[in-house]
This record gives C-alpha cells, sequence and structure tokens, in this order.
C-alpha cells in the first residue's frame, strides 16, 4: 500500500518570495527549490508537522494541515487502517514518541477549584504572604526532648524547593546537550531540580550537584559512585507513565561519543534498559536497593522511586512507603518518553489524577502518608493542574513536556527519527545548534515563574497562604461531569453539593 | 442532612472566665458576656463548658450525653455499661424556654476511673458518637461538663440552668452557622477529656488537617474545625506531652520569611517543626480558647484574622472576641490587651488551689 | 446627657439624629454598634467601651472618646473628626477618604487600609502608641503617623505598608531599632512634610492636653509599588 503522508502543507504561493529559509530549515528534507520552475518543490511525505518552516517563514505563506485525503469508516478509522497497512509491510511493532495522545477523559479537566467568599477571607499574595517554599522526603511526628527539655525531631534528608516544580528526568540521548544545560541552568536560577534522566550526568555539570537528581535505572548507565555522590537526591526509576511495564532502546546511531561518555558504555553501541530492574523481581527487593544505595551515600541522600501509574499501584506506593524510599515519584499515563511501542503508549496504565487520589488516600488509611513525599506527573499542562494535583495529595509535580515545549517543541512526536528540527530530540550537531542554551533557559525560568505566581493567586484565592494547608485538602475541589464512582476514587465531591 | 455529612462553615462570638485561684462563681456573668456579643452569633447555636461543677464527683469522668430517642438511649447504655462501671446517672437538668426548640434527651453518667485510662475513654466516645446512631457523646471529662445546644447562648444558658453550677472557669461560644445544623451536637465548645474548645473563623486548610490527622484513629465525624483543632492539640498535648504554647509553634507557625531571619537556634526549632508537622499548620482566620485541666490557653493565627482580647483583675482572667464583653464581666481591668497574631497565651491555676 | 445603659445602637443613633445640643454625651456605653454612623454636623462625647464599626461613614461629625474602641471604627470614613482618649481594635479607618483620627495609645491591625485622598480630601490618623501587622496596607492617600511616644521596643508590626503605592506613612523614631520589623526603606522627611506634620501634632497635642517631646525624628516608609501589575501579566 502506497504509504499516505500524514500532513498536507499549504503554502500561500502569492506570499512566497522563495527565500529557501523553509528548506533550510526542514532536516526531514520536505522543501527543495526547482532553479528551472523558481519555486518551492513540496515533499509532505516527509513532513511531521514540526512547524520549523511555519514558525520560520518570514512571510508567514506556510500553514500545515491533517492531510484531507480521507477515507474511513464510522468503526475504522483511517488511522487504524493505516497502522494494519504498515505492519502488514514491515512485521514490526510500531513506534511512537511523547504521551498518550488518545480521548481518554483528562480529569484535571473535571475538576473545579475553590474560591474563598464571605465565611473566611481570601488573601491577595501580592500584598500578603504566600508561602510555596516545598520540602520533599520522609516526616516524622515522633517527638522527644533532650536533656533540656527541648524538642526534638528528626529531619530527614530532603530537597528544598522554592516552588513545587521540578523538571522531570529525560535523558541525555533522547535529548541534546543543550536541553540539559538550559534544564540545570534553569533549576538552579529557579531554586528547583534538574533530573539528568537515565543517560548518565554530564561531568560539565558536577559542580551544580545540590540541584541535580541523579538517575538510577535499570540500565545503570553511569552509574558509580561519582554520579551518586554530585547529585541532592538519586531517584531509583522503576517505571515511566509512557511505558509501564516495559524497558528502554535508544538505537546505536544515536549512540554518539557525547552519549557514550555519559553513559559509561562503548561509542556506537546498542544501550538497552530492561523492563525490570534484573534486582528488583519483588518488593523486599527494592528496600534491598534503596538501603544499598543510601550507605553508599551514607544516608545523606533523599532516595525518589519513580513508578508509572498501573492498576494496584496504591498497593505498590504502600509497599514503596514501607520500603525506606523518601519520595515516591508517580507518572500517569500522560507522560511522554523518545521512543515507545505505539500500543503501550497508549494504553498500558491509568491517568495520573485517580493514581495519585488513590495512592494519597491509601496511604493515608494506612497512617504512612508522611513516610515519604509525592510528585505527581504525567501530563501537567499549566498551573491549575500543578494545583489540582497537590489538592489531591502530592507534595510537588514533575514536568516533561511542558519544559520541551517551553523549549520550543512542538509535538510532532516523531522523536524516534533524531531529525529534531528544533535541536531537542537530536544529537546531530547541525541540529543541536539551534537550541540556545540561553535562550531556552530564559524560557523554561519564564514558565515556572509564571506558573508559580499563578498557582500563588489560586491559593490565596481560596484563603490559604501555606503550601501545606493545600497538600490533599480535597473540599478545595469539586467535580463536574464525573460518574459517582470517579467521584468517589478523586474523594470529591460534585460541584453544587454541599 | 445531619451536620457531619457536610460541613457548615460558620461565624462566632468566644469567651472566657478564669478564676486562677479556682474560686467558683455561677454562669451568670459568661452568661452576660454573651448577650453582649449577641450580634455576633445568629441563634443556631450556643454552648459553654464549665470547669469545677462537680466537686463530689471529681475522680468520676462525668459524661454527657444526647439521644435522639428512648432505645438510642438504650443502646448507649448497653454499651457503655459493659465497659465501664457506672455509678450515677440522671438526666441533665433543664428549664423550658420559648426560643429552645427540639432538645434531644440531655443525660449525664458518672463513671468510674482507673489510672491510665482516658485512651479507653476517648474510644468510648469515638465508638459511641461515630457507631451508636442517635447517640452522642458531647463531654467525657471530670469535674467539669460541656452544655451547649442550638440557640442563643443567653438563652441556652437559661435552658441549662448555669445560674446553679458554680465554676473555676467558663468558657463560651456563640455560633453563626450558614446552614441550619439543627443537631444539637454540632454545637460548640467540642469537649474530649479534659479539653473543650471554642472557635472563632473558619479555616481553609480544614480537609488538609482533617486528613492527617485521621491518620492516627480520630474520627471527624462533625467536620467541624473545632473537632479537627481539638484532635491536633490532644495529639501533640496529651499523646506526645506538649505544652499550649509549643503547640502554637506548630499549628501557628511563623511564615519562612521570618523562620530566614531568626537566629540559628530558633531557626533551627521553627524549621523542624514546620519540616515534620507541616500538615497541621491552620490556614486562615482562627481565634481559639482551649479549657484544659491544669488551665486555659489562647491562640490566633498568624495573621491575625479575629480579634481576641484578654483582661486581667485580681486573680482572674477574662478572654474576649470584643472587649465590650470583658467589660460587661469586669469593668474595672488592671490590664487589658489584644493578644497578637501567632500568639499563644495561658493561664495555668495556683499551686495551692483547691 | 444620654445614659446609653440598656439601649440599643439604633435606639442611640437616633437620639443622636434627634439632638440639637451643642455637644452631646453618651454616658455608660458598653459595646453598642455603629454609634454615629454617617453622622454629621454633631459634635459627640462618647464614655465606655464602644463597640464595632464606631463612626463608619462618618460624615463631617466630630467624636471625642473616653474609653477604648473595637474594631472597624471609622469603616470608609468621609469627613470629620474622632478623637480616642484609649486604645482601638483592629481594622481602624478603612477606605478612609477625609476627617482626622487621633489615637491617644495602641491599635490593633490593619489599622489604615486603603486610605485614599483627593486634591481637595486629604485624611490624617495619628496614633500616639504602636501599631500591630499590616498598618497603612494598600494606602493610596492621606498620611499615617505612628509616635510611639512610650518608645515600646517596635512600633509597627509586619507588613507595614505592604501594597502602599501613594500617601505617606510616618514613623517617629527615636532608634531606628523601632522600625526591627519593616521590610521597607526609610527616608528622613523633608522640610515641607515636616512643617505638615507640625502642624498636625499641634492639634493633636491640644486634643489630648500633652506636651509632645521637643525634638523628634521623623521617618516616612518608602513606597514600593507605584505600578504593582506592570510586569505580571500576558495576554492570552
Amino acid at each position: 500500500m502506497k504509504k499516505q503522508p500524514k500532513y498536507e502543507i499549504i503554502k500561500d504561493q502569492d506570499r512566497c518570495d522563495t527565500c529557501r529559509a523553509c528548506e533550510f530549515q526542514c532536516a526531514n528534507g520536505v522543501y527543495h527549490y526547482d532553479a528551472e520552475k523558481k519555486k518551492m518543490i513540496i515533499d509532505s511525505l516527509s513532513c511531521v508537522n514540526c512547524q520549523r518552516c511555519v514558525e520560520y517563514c518570514h512571510q508567514n505563506a506556510l500553514k500545515i494541515i491533517a492531510n484531507r485525503n480521507e477515507y474511513h469508516h464510522g468503526y475504522w478509522q483511517m488511522e487504524d487502517m493505516q497502522e494494519i497497512y504498515q505492519q502488514a509491510e514491515h512485521g514490526g511493532m510500531l513506534l511512537s514518541s511523547m504521551g498518550n495522545d488518545k480521548a481518554y477523559p483528562k480529569y484535571f479537566d473535571h475538576l473545579l477549584i475553590n474560591a474563598s467568599q464571605v465565611t473566611n477571607p481570601s488573601i491577595d499574595p501580592l500584598r500578603e504572604p504566600m508561602e510555596v517554599r516545598t520540602f520533599l522526603g520522609k516526616r516524622t511526628h515522633h517527638i522527644t526532648r533532650d536533656t533540656n527539655g527541648n524538642i526534638q525531631i528528626k529531619v530527614h534528608p530532603h530537597l528544598h524547593l522554592k516552588t513545587p516544580i521540578l523538571f522531570a528526568g529525560m535523558s541525555l540521548g533522547a535529548i541534546s546537550y543543550p536541553a540539559h544545560q538550559a534544564l540545570l541552568e534553569a533549576a538552579k536560577a529557579l531554586g528547583t531540580f534538574y533530573n539528568c534522566g537515565e543517560g548518565g550526568l554530564p561531568k560539565a555539570f558536577y559542580s551544580d550537584k545540590d540541584s541535580i537528581i541523579v538517575q538510577v535505572a535499570s540500565g545503570r548507565f553511569g552509574v558509580d559512585p561519582t554520579y551518586l555522590k554530585h547529585s541532592a537526591a538519586i531517584e531509583i526509576k522503576i517505571g515511566q507513565g509512557a511505558k509501564p511495564g516495559i524497558g528502554g532502546h535508544l538505537p546505536s546511531r544515536k549512540n554518539s561519543a557525547l552519549i557514550a561518555d555519559t553513559r559509561m558504555i562503548e561509542e556506537g553501541s546498542e544501550a538497552i534498559s530492561p523492563a525490570p530492574h534484573h534486582d528488583i523481581y519483588s518488593i523486599e527487593d527494592l528496600r534491598q536497593l534503596v538501603n544499598s544505595l543510601k550507605e553508599a551515600t551514607q544516608y545523606e541522600k533523599p532516595i525518589i522511586v519513580k513508578v508509572a501509574a498501573v492498576h494496584n499501584i496504591a498497593a505498590i506506593c504502600s509497599g514503596i512507603a514501607r520500603s525506606g524510599a523518601d519520595i515516591i515519584y508517580i507518572d500517569g499515563m500522560r507522560g511522554g518518553s523518545g521512543a515507545v511501542p505505539t500500543r503501550i503508549r497508549d494504553h498500558v496504565g491509568i491517568p495520573l489524577e485517580l493514581a495519585l487520589a488513590s495512592v494519597d488516600q491509601t496511604l493515608r488509611e494506612e497512617g504512612i502518608r508522611e513516610d515519604v513525599s509525592i510528585i505527581a506527573a504525567g501530563g501537567i499542562r499549566n498551573s491549575a493542574d500543578v494545583l489540582k494535583a497537590i489538592a489531591l495529595g502530592a507534595d510537588a509535580v514533575a514536568i516533561g513536556t511542558a519544559a520541551l515545549i517551553a523549549m520550543g517543541c512542538h509535538m510532532c512526536c516523531d522523536c524516534t527519527k533524531g531529525n529534531c528540527n528544533w535541536g531537542i530530540a537530536t544529537q546531530k550537531d547541525a541540529l543541536v545548534k539551534r537550541l540556545h542554551v540561553e535562550q531556552a533557559k530564559r524560557q523554561l525560568i519564564h514558565l515556572i515563574q509564571a506558573w508559580t505566581l499563578e498557582l500563588k493567586e489560586m491559593m490565596g484565592g481560596m484563603g490559604i497562604c501555606s503550601i501545606e494547608a493545600l497538600r490533599g485538602n480535597r473540599m478545595m475541589l469539586r467535580g463536574i461531569h464525573l460518574q459517582e464512582e470517579e467521584l468517589r476514587i478523586l474523594q470529591v465531591k460534585h460541584a453544587g453539593s454541599r | 442532612m445531619k451536620e457531619g455529612e457536610f460541613r457548615i462553615p460558620s461565624g462566632c462570638a468566644i469567651a472566657a472566665l478564669i478564676h486562677k485561684d479556682k474560686h467558683r462563681e455561677n454562669g451568670e456573668r459568661i452568661t452576660q458576656a454573651m448577650q453582649m456579643m449577641h450580634e455576633r452569633s445568629n441563634g443556631l447555636g450556643g454552648g459553654f463548658a464549665a470547669y469545677g461543677i462537680y466537686p463530689e464527683h471529681k475522680n468520676e469522668y462525668a459524661l454527657h450525653l444526647f439521644y435522639d430517642t428512648l432505645q438510642c438511649k438504650d443502646a448507649c447504655e448497653a454499651y457503655l455499661s459493659h465497659h465501664w462501671n457506672i455509678l450515677h446517672e440522671e438526666e441533665i437538668p433543664t428549664k423550658p424556654h420559648s426560643q429552645i426548640k427540639d432538645a434531644p434527651l440531655i443525660w449525664r453518667y458518672f463513671i468510674e476511673s482507673v489510672e491510665h485510662d482516658e485512651n479507653k475513654m476517648t474510644e468510648t466516645m469515638f465508638y459511641v458518637n461515630t457507631s451508636i446512631t442517635g447517640a452522642y457523646i458531647f463531654s467525657c471529662g471530670k469535674n467539669m461538663g460541656v452544655f451547649k445546644g442550638v440557640g442563643y447562648p443567653e438563652d441556652l444558658a437559661e435552658f441549662y440552668c448555669l445560674n446553679q453550677y458554680q465554676a473555676y472557669t467558663w468558657i463560651a461560644h456563640g455560633r453563626y452557622p450558614t446552614n441550619t445544623p439543627g443537631w444539637w451536637a454540632g454545637a460548640h465548645p467540642f469537649g474530649m477529656l479534659d479539653f473543650a474548645l471554642v472557635h472563632n473563623g473558619e479555616i481553609s486548610s480544614y480537609d488538609a488537617n482533617r486528613r492527617y490527622i485521621e491518620m492516627f484513629d480520630y474520627p471527624c465525624s462533625l467536620l467541624t474545625d473545632t473537632e479537627v483543632i481539638t484532635y491536633e492539640l490532644d495529639f501533640l498535648m496529651r499523646k506526645h506531652q506538649l505544652s499550649f504554647v509549643e503547640c502554637a509553634d506548630i499549628l501557628a507557625a511563623p511564615f519562612w520569611d521570618e523562620i530566614d531571619q531568626m537566629r540559628p537556634d530558633k531557626k533551627r526549632y521553627y524549621t523542624m517543626l514546620r519540616r515534620n508537622l507541616g500538615s497541621m499548620l491552620i490556614n486562615g482566620p482562627f481565634s481559639i480558647i482551649l479549657g484544659f485541666q491544669d488551665g486555659v490557653g489562647a491562640m490566633n493565627d498568624r495573621l491575625k484574622l479575629r480579634s481576641l482580647m484578654i483582661g486581667e483583675q485580681a486573680s482572674c482572667v477574662y478572654m474576649a472576641s470584643e472587649e465590650s464583653a470583658i467589660r460587661k464581666m469586669s469593668p474595672q481591668l488592671n490590664r487589658l490587651f489584644s493578644l497578637k497574631a501567632q500568639e499563644a497565651y495561658v493561664v495555668t491555676y495556683e499551686e495551692d488551689a483547691k | 446627657m444620654i445614659d446609653a445603659k440598656n439601649l440599643t445602637a439604633s435606639e442611640l443613633n437616633t437620639k443622636i439624629r434627634e439632638s440639637d445640643a451643642d455637644v452631646i454625651e453618651i454616658q455608660n456605653i458598653l459595646g453598642q454598634r455603629y454609634i454615629a454612623n454617617a453622622s454629621n454636623g454633631k459634635k459627640i462625647k462618647l464614655f465606655g467601651t464602644c463597640g464595632n464599626n464606631l463612626g463608619s461613614f462618618l460624615d463631617g461629625s466630630e467624636i471625642e472618646v473616653f474609653g477604648n474602641v473595637q474594631d472597624a471604627c471609622a469603616n470608609t470614613m468621609n469627613d470629620g473628626k474622632i478623637i480616642l482618649h484609649g486604645m482601638c481594635g483592629d481594622a481602624l479607618g478603612y477606605g478612609m477618604r477625609g476627617g482626622k483620627i487621633f489615637v491617644e495609645k495602641d491599635c490593633g491591625s490593619r489599622c489604615g487600609i486603603h486610605m485614599k485622598a483627593t486634591k481637595t480630601k486629604q485624611p490624617l490618623m495619628i496614633i500616639g502608641g504602636v501599631v500591630q501587622d499590616f498598618f497603612g496596607e494598600y494606602l493610596s492617600g492621606g498620611t499615617l503617623i505612628v509616635l510611639n511616644l512610650q518608645n515600646e521596643a517596635s512600633c509597627c508590626g509586619r507588613y507595614c505598608g505592604c501594597g502602599a503605592h501613594g500617601g505617606s506613612i510616618i514613623l517617629r523614631l527615636s532608634d531606628l531599632s523601632q522600625a526591627c520589623h519593616l521590610t521597607s526603606q526609610l527616608k528622613k522627611v523633608d522640610d515641607k512634610k515636616k512643617a505638615y506634620i507640625d502642624q498636625a501634632l499641634n492639634e493633636y497635642a491640644n486634643d489630648f492636653h500633652i506636651t509632645l517631646p521637643k525634638t523628634m525624628d521623623f521617618y516616612e516608609v518608602i513606597m514600593q509599588n507605584k505600578n504593582p501589575y506592570e510586569r505580571l501579566y500576558v495576554e492570552n
């Protein structure tokens, strides 16, 4: 079957002045200039709709739409048929990038936020203190007194954040070196944390260890005592929302010298992250790894365990909370990835909102909610999502996709080709150069600052001036257009009810 | 729907009268103080706590209960007598009052107490209040009692014949709920063992506080701020032996930008508390008065969003939402001041007071 | 002479309105609220503890109180004068736009919030004692003066002048440490302002029959946010 282009490029011929910027910018070879005909020839089959040409056309002559060649049945959509054609042709698993794009309910959009009126005053964050300072780590109510009668409570190793928003781990390899630089610099400026992902930590970043979370994933890439030392926290990555249950694979063509060096493997080799950690086959094995890491770092750093949101996430997190881990990172099904089998991306895992509500509730019922802090991630799009996640029980949120978009990503979801025109999901030097660290850093800082301002404004609106009072405060949310069971799981009443 | 099935925001008036030397008086002055603040209530709730009223039973638990019906009373008594030795029981004397309607059955029981049975008593209170329908223990201290219901406090004082009781400490509350509670148990003070708490304000951190304290088996069945604050104080003061002032350092903790400026030992202290016990931090306006065995404490929120005045005269201390209520109780005062933001003030009974 | 005992606030206000005495005297006030609200053209002397909202929307009358005043006094006061021989509670003069309030002793929190002025009308508030948190919050016009005549360790609480964008907040300091809770900067008042202050204080001292210290150093709080919303929004 002839492969159909996914997109159609519409060029306003009157506006085009054949400056050829589109040709120079497109790494997918969509445009070329025909000197004879004196016009741009467009081969839309290669177009991934990354919007680079649209942005760079100084005449605003370009527009990209879905291919208007349509054929479908009420049940069998064009996409369904095309996927069958592809698999019939090649015999392989369909591969995608970024996060689940299916029309499952977006629960954040079914939650409404409260505001104070009359019976309780709202607070103006511009005038009065509005505290979003967040600590991630164990909390204890075990109180003793010293010989002088002073209260003593142990302060466990923790992360101190100026705002409850962190950057999610995205490996060097999946994204480019300047992207990592921008994320780290922005994290430093904002008083939050950068996560190096499972691709190891570039040596140039070592001096910024107080802003770095290092990841110990199943491939243990780049993990040695020096790596562990140069961090503020260590994250054991069990799974991620985009691909629960399966591992990762960085193809050899993306394993450049820099990548290989950082991962401490040979250049050009396949970099496989197995599905499970092959030393964690049962919950007690996790405790073993947690303790092993704590011993290796002399109990100075909090240990984070990152898991994908799956059906029995509440029980899993209960086990993690009892394993000695300090922080649980829950990644919902909308989480992104550089490369993931399409079916896994779109059909495995559950939404963050339900997972988070269920975990928070379960941990409280078991009396162990304070033994861990919770980071929630997976499709956080704006500050309202941040606030709702905290009200559902998270201590903080992490953003991956939103951070990439802030740096210029246009969600073409074609990261696997390695031709990212924005210099983000690529290792090709010519393309990597397009991502300017200073500008990307500034954009990230602006995004988080803007979200933090909005968060404070909404908190003030509901009469809250400290983030601790928002955490798990379900009464500040009401559901809309949700079924009884959904409301029950979210532990949220329906809008309009008392 | 009953209160407890949904949350009723409310505003209020609070007051207290304390004799440091434990000299006792009847409920007249405190009632006049509440009458003075009539406008702060709307007649849908009021109540009093009185300490020192049962000297002949002072080592026994004095349980005050509401019953919807005689059947509920039977069910509850069956449970109580199974677990405790009931020494004496009687209906709490009341006088019909034109403004007080739909009163439940109101009874009191004097129960034998042995050492270290506080947890057992709180378990009893929690069990009856969550599992025996139509029965509610609203006071379970020793030599003290709560008297409350739906109505203006001054009317309830008459209804309960408070001028027949002699107490060394009176604490009172007038409620302005935004809904018709109808259920007497929802009125304030909230009583639990020797604690009686009154609260003015509505806290925005309620659900965060509730979901924390419920982890320690405190059932928030009334869904009121007063209930959750009392539980937090019980957890800290009785279970962890913190003083009332130390509780203020947690419930009304200073802001981070103030903590950052403190000298190292204070900074360490406040950071340690807030870092670990931040889920008990209260946001939103509150002024509270807590009666307990050794004295009475008053506390304000961090932004001082509700007023609370304190007056001292001879060996009496007066507290109220408005100065005029204090002046009504005592026109002359040695000292009168407003409780500052975040501040905790404690009155302790004199050593030799009986 | 009116005896306020057993009179409600409304009854008191009716008596005030109906009285044509040069000076209306009311004794035994205990907690009555809303006294002299929107009153104009009267001179009133009050004895006792005045309840909340004394002189709210005051429209030109002069009130002298011998006793303390509770919360929300002079709410949205438009014109007139209040002389208070005592202390007052929270939220004094919220939204005041004209007239004068002189307090002999201490005030509570949130006094002088969002006071405003026009070319023809300037409110003035002078406190003889100290003030608590949020003094002059959102101030947009008028003059606030804290004298701290008892030389307490701190003359004002936290968040003094937060959000203020007009008007003047003036602190008399015998030692700079008395402004320890202040987060804004201070500057010494200029001669023009000093002349205005001196004139106001003359009147103040007269009203309370006191002699103020010969040398008094006045500092003005430097306003931070002339246009607080400037960089905050981006059009969507």
